[in-house]
């Protein structure tokens, strides 16, 4: 009797478990949960096991426990609070509390059927609240007491071409700057510019990169351009065709890495387009690449209609509403970057190689229209100090010819209280408006500055004002972007002429030669070339000195010395010269107007060539007209008067 | 009725498994590789028998497969028994370099790779600090060559460990050995993403040819001939057992350098699994004391002095408000002694902050013992 109860309850548990499991997903990317009311034997992918809470059934739903099913399908749980779960999985995240039915999901206030309860260390939720969070199809079946949860999709990944960069489609455009383009199958893009104006792209199955580049024209014409292109590459044969439809410069050549390139370079609108291809492997020579349909047919199929939106083209612009996102890093060293600010700036603004200091970034559209942001460290001062040592160093260093002061007060700007100063400057005879903010994050005060002509000012300022009004700043490792930037200053002062401001005199005995010049100036030296500086006015020095050989005498001034080439440089013009009797010999004066609209540099340069001893002596000197003030004029005129050579 | 009669079976079986327990003599130990087994051996009609479970569990790189009604033993290739025990456990890591790092390069793709260890079967992996600190769109690649996305749960610099996560279940978890266990010359295999990610999951083998390696770093490591290169980071050093006693972290590389790879004691990396969950972070006990090391602990020669001397102490740190001094030596914390700076960090992961010990200072030849209450960085 006893045997064939033991037999009948072995058939009873047959029955359940046969009734619960169904059939199993064949395919890994699939789980297949089922559960019984009542009962905690749970059967996943087929296999049976048990758990610590049963499921059960209030109200006409199934409550399943939620730390169990999480840990199945890989799902991620985290006390919040002692009733409250934070419960993520993929993209969603959801956050519930125990005993109330109203909850989170991604931010968005959901309601589940019926409230999560605790069952010892189980929260059990109701399966919809499953449904809602999870990828997975529910089947209720209340007549048997049984639910079967099954998670589809488990996530694996079908597309890595967010990591590669890989192509999927044949072609690729840029929506922003208008171009689209033929790829070969296989390739991926390694390189994208902040703003997508630089591309680069390889086909490793072929052995070939792409470049697709886009510069702004800055008054070039076509033959201009190539003929700097011819310059500064390696060309070979080459051709200018001014009549197509689209002009185009096209040229072989060989890359910087000794590889064959062909290179098309269009002229449109306000831009040149650069198309560059090149093979890596050896495979092809510059000459094929030129004459071979395979490539021509990748060239020709430049296109410059493309807007976006069109199917079968991936779009690689970075442009998002007119803007970009611009990540300014700092780094002193090879140890560490820092990440201090990010800006969404219109795409067409440039980050302009102005400053070659780490902490200064220039954005803008040129030389005349742009923001300047720095950052420093407040160090023992308050902002209001800060900024009053500021005015009284403009004060002090700026030239009234040059500079003219508005206005000072304080501004929201960036969710900061910012002190302005408002001034106007005149560079190449023209005016322009400085608009200068102050503001303090933390140990750092970042200096906003924004230049633009007086004329355009008051329509142009809304548009970079309203830029720099959305900067985020970044306080990541503070601390340590806090004590470099401390060390980046004091390195400043170790190069410094002499710890006293007094002038202190300088000998140079390699060449010969010594001058008197104030302690605060610094110094910085590169082989027979020494240039010293002023911090506070942006004046600077240069001598250098070469050795007298038949060659060099021949020679004229703008070819004796590596620094003469600065004579024939753009935005130098000579205004006058004359030959003097100085320092016991015969002594030649240049003296040059200096308009670098691309270095944003004004002003006067004095250039003085003489030979003495077994030395020819190059010595320049350079004042910014923002700085020429009389006392700086003098200053720099008296350095020059010392200078005297030494047998 | 029904759940008597369950309750009747339960009580029947049990009388059922006693009775023949009864009939098996006790008291028989078998000793493989000199570790002792005691349960798992039963005497019957005079002959005596092993479990298989029990043999498999002691038999080092033998694979004991059982069947309904075979049993297979494998012995032949224990290397690739470990191999492919272990495998399903190591994943390749794969992501961006951010832009943020030094060695972003605008004109290169950016993409760096290492190797973790799955250690829950829901997803958690543990891997190296530096292979994901500086990575993003961080991608994990499973043995059986399935991708998913995974996200950086937790971070340690100085421990040079990471924990990151997959929204993945059923996953295998590796097995972690007990460090107590390992000892030089022990057999090892070393798997991971050598150099390509395409080469993930490459096995190399070796022996622990040093333990308590500190090399001037902040905490000890093994040492292992088992070859290791760039992308094998974060992968495991296992026994023959299959158990991971390592994470592999770094090499001396070199002209003339052959097989010194470092790995992160297994004993370490369960310190940080645990503290990881339990804070998301490793809590370290900060007293802000900056140590100088003798110069016998620099080279690595026997200590001749006991202790560390006390270089620094920090401002504001909470060790300003104990009697510590600089020159200070620390010979001590709570009668274990400490010789480097290693040795003070390692001692320390035994404490949390607000943490209570005793330590015992040596000051112009006289002993000082402080109680001291770490607190927290």
């Amino acid at each position: 009797m006893k045997n064939k109860k033991y037999i009948s309850i072995l058939i009873v548990l047959a029955i359940l478990l046969a009734s619960i499991s169904g059939t199993y997903a064949a395919d890994d990317d699939k789980t297949v949960i089922e559960l019984r009311a009542g009962t905690n034997q749970v059967c996943v992918d087929g296999n049976y096991s048990n758990i610590a809470e049963s499921p059960y059934v209030i109200d006409g739903t199934f409550l399943v426990p939620m730390e169990w099913f999480a840990d199945t399908i890989g799902a991620e749980v985290t006390k919040t609070s002692e009733d409250s779960e934070r419960i993520i999985y993929g993209g969603n995240t959801a956050e519930i509390s125990i005993g109330q039915a109203v909850y989170t999901s991604n931010y968005e206030q959901k309601t589940m059927s019926v409230a999560p309860q605790q069952k010892n260390n189980s929260t059990m939720v109701p399966v919809d609240f499953i449904t809602s969070n999870f990828p997975v199809t529910v089947t209720s079946d209340m007549d048997r007491g049984t639910v079967k949860i099954v998670l589809e999709d488990d996530g694996a990944l079908s597309d890595l071409s967010f990591l590669t960069g890989g192509i999927s489609t044949p072609k690729i455009g840029n929506s922003f700057f208008g171009w689209s383009l033929s790829v070969p199958s296989g390739s991926r893009v390694i390189s994208n510019s902040f703003k997508s104006d630089s591309i680069q792209l390889t086909n490793e199955g072929r052995g070939l990169y792409f470049e697709i580049k886009v510069e702004l024209k800055n008054g070039r014409t076509l033959s201009q351009y190539s003929n700097t292109f011819k310059l500064e590459n390696s060309t070979e044969e080459s051709n200018l065709n001014l009549k197509a439809k689209v002009p185009y410069f096209e040229c072989s050549g060989t890359s910087e890495y000794d590889e064959p390139t062909r290179t098309r370079i269009y002229d449109k609108g306000q831009y040149f387009y650069c198309l560059t291809i090149g093979c890596y492997d050896g495979s092809v020579s510059s000459k094929h690449l030129m004459s071979d349909k395979y490539y021509s047919d990748i060239i020709n199929s430049f296109s410059l209609e493309y807007k976006g939106n069109v199917k079968g083209i991936q779009d690689l612009s970075k442009v998002v509403n007119g803007k970009v996102s611009y990540y300014n890093y700092i780094s002193f060293s090879s140890r560490n970057k820092y990440l201090s600010w990010s800006m969404d700036i219109p795409a067409n603004w440039n980050n302009l190689q102005i400053s070659s200091n780490q902490l200064t970034t220039f954005l803008g559209l040129d030389t005349k229209h742009y923001v300047q942001i720095a950052v420093n460290i407040l160090g023992e001062k308050t902002l209001g100090q800060y900024v009053e040592n500021i005015k009284k160093g403009y004060d002090k260093n700026f030239s009234p010819k040059a500079y003219t002061f508005v206005s000072t007060g304080d501004r929201t700007l960036a969710g900061a209280t910012a002190k302005n100063l408002k001034f106007k400057i005149k560079q190449g005879g023209k005016d322009y408006v400085i608009d200068e903010y102050y503001l303090q994050k933390g140990s750092f005060i970042y200096e906003i500055s924004v230049k633009l002509p007086e004329k355009e000012y008051s329509k142009a300022k809304t548009e970079y004002l309203n830029t720099v009004d959305k900067i985020s700043f970044f306080s990541e490792k503070e601390d340590k972007l806090s004590d470099e930037i401390s060390d980046f200053n004091a390195s400043k002062e170790e190069d410094r002429v002499s710890p006293n401001d007094k002038p202190f005199n300088y000998a140079n005995k390699a060449y010969k030669w010594n001058l008197k010049i104030p302690g605060y100036w610094t110094d910085s030296s590169m082989f027979n070339t020494i240039q010293f500086s002023n911090p506070n006015t942006n004046a600077f020095i240069m001598i250098e000195a070469t050795q007298n050989t038949a060659e060099t005498k021949s020679l004229p001034d703008k070819e004796k010395f590596y620094l003469s080439s600065i004579m024939s440089s753009t935005g130098f013009k000579l205004t006058s010269k004359s030959t003097t009797s100085d320092k016991g010999t015969k002594v030649r004066n240049y003296t040059y107007r200096v308009e670098d609209e691309e270095q944003d540099l004004y002003g006067a340069a004095q250039i003085h060539v003489f030979e003495k001893g077994s030395y020819s002596y190059f010595f320049m000197s350079f004042i910014p007209d923002l700085t020429a003030t009389d006392k700086a004029v003098k200053e720099i005129n008296d350095i020059w008067k010392s200078l005297t050579i030494t047998k | 009725m029904k759940r008597i009669n369950i309750a009747k079976c339960a009580v029947l079986v049990f009388v059922f498994v006693l009775c023949t327990a009864n009939t098996f003599a006790a008291g028989t130990t078998l000793s493989i590789n000199g570790q002792e087994l005691s349960s798992g051996i039963k005497t019957i009609e005079g002959k005596q028998y092993i479990s298989v479970d029990a043999l498999s569990s002691y038999l080092e790189g033998v694979s004991i497969t059982q069947g309904n009604s075979s049993i297979e033993i494998n012995s032949s290739d224990r290397i690739s028994n470990v191999v492919s025990k272990v495998s399903p456990s190591v994943v390749g890591i794969i992501g961006k370099l951010k832009e943020s790092s030094y060695e972003y390069d605008e004109t290169s793709d950016n993409i760096i790779f290492g190797t973790g260890v799955i250690y829950r079967s829901n997803g958690y992996i543990i891997t190296n600090a530096h292979v994901v600190k500086d990575m993003e769109s961080i991608v994990v690649v499973l043995s059986n060559s399935k991708a998913y996305k995974a996200r950086l749960k937790a971070i340690d610099e100085d421990l040079d460990l990471a924990e990151i996560k997959i929204d993945k279940g059923g996953l295998q978890p590796a097995t972690f050995g007990d460090i107590s266990k390992v000892a030089v010359g022990d057999e090892v295999v070393a798997i991971g993403t050598p150099l390509s990610f395409g080469l993930r999951n490459s096995a190399t083998r070796g022996i622990i040819s040093g333990m308590n390696r500190s090399e001037n770093r902040q905490y000890r490591f093994l040492q292992t001939d088992a070859a290791i290169n760039s992308g094998n980071s974060g992968g495991p050093l296992v026994n023959m057992k299959g158990e991971v006693v390592g994470i592999n972290s770094w090499v001396y590389a070199g002209i003339g350098v052959q097989g010194m790879g470092f790995s992160i004691p297994v004993d370490t990396v369960k310190y940080a699994i645990d503290q990881f969950e339990k804070f998301g972070k490793i809590r370290r006990p900060y007293l802000g004391l900056v140590f100088s090391d003798s110069i016998t602990s620099i080279y690595g020669l026997p200590n001749t002095a006991s202790g560390v001397t006390v270089k620094s102490i920090e401002k504001n740190a909470p060790a300003q408000k104990y009697n510590i001094k600089v020159d200070d030596r620390l010979i001590s914390i709570n009668g274990v002694k400490v010789n480097s700076t290693t040795d003070y960090n390692e001692e320390l992961k035994k404490y949390l902050p607000g943490d209570i010990a005793e330590f015992k200072l040596q000051r112009d030849n006289r002993e000082i013992n402080i109680t001291v209450t770490f607190g927290e960085k």
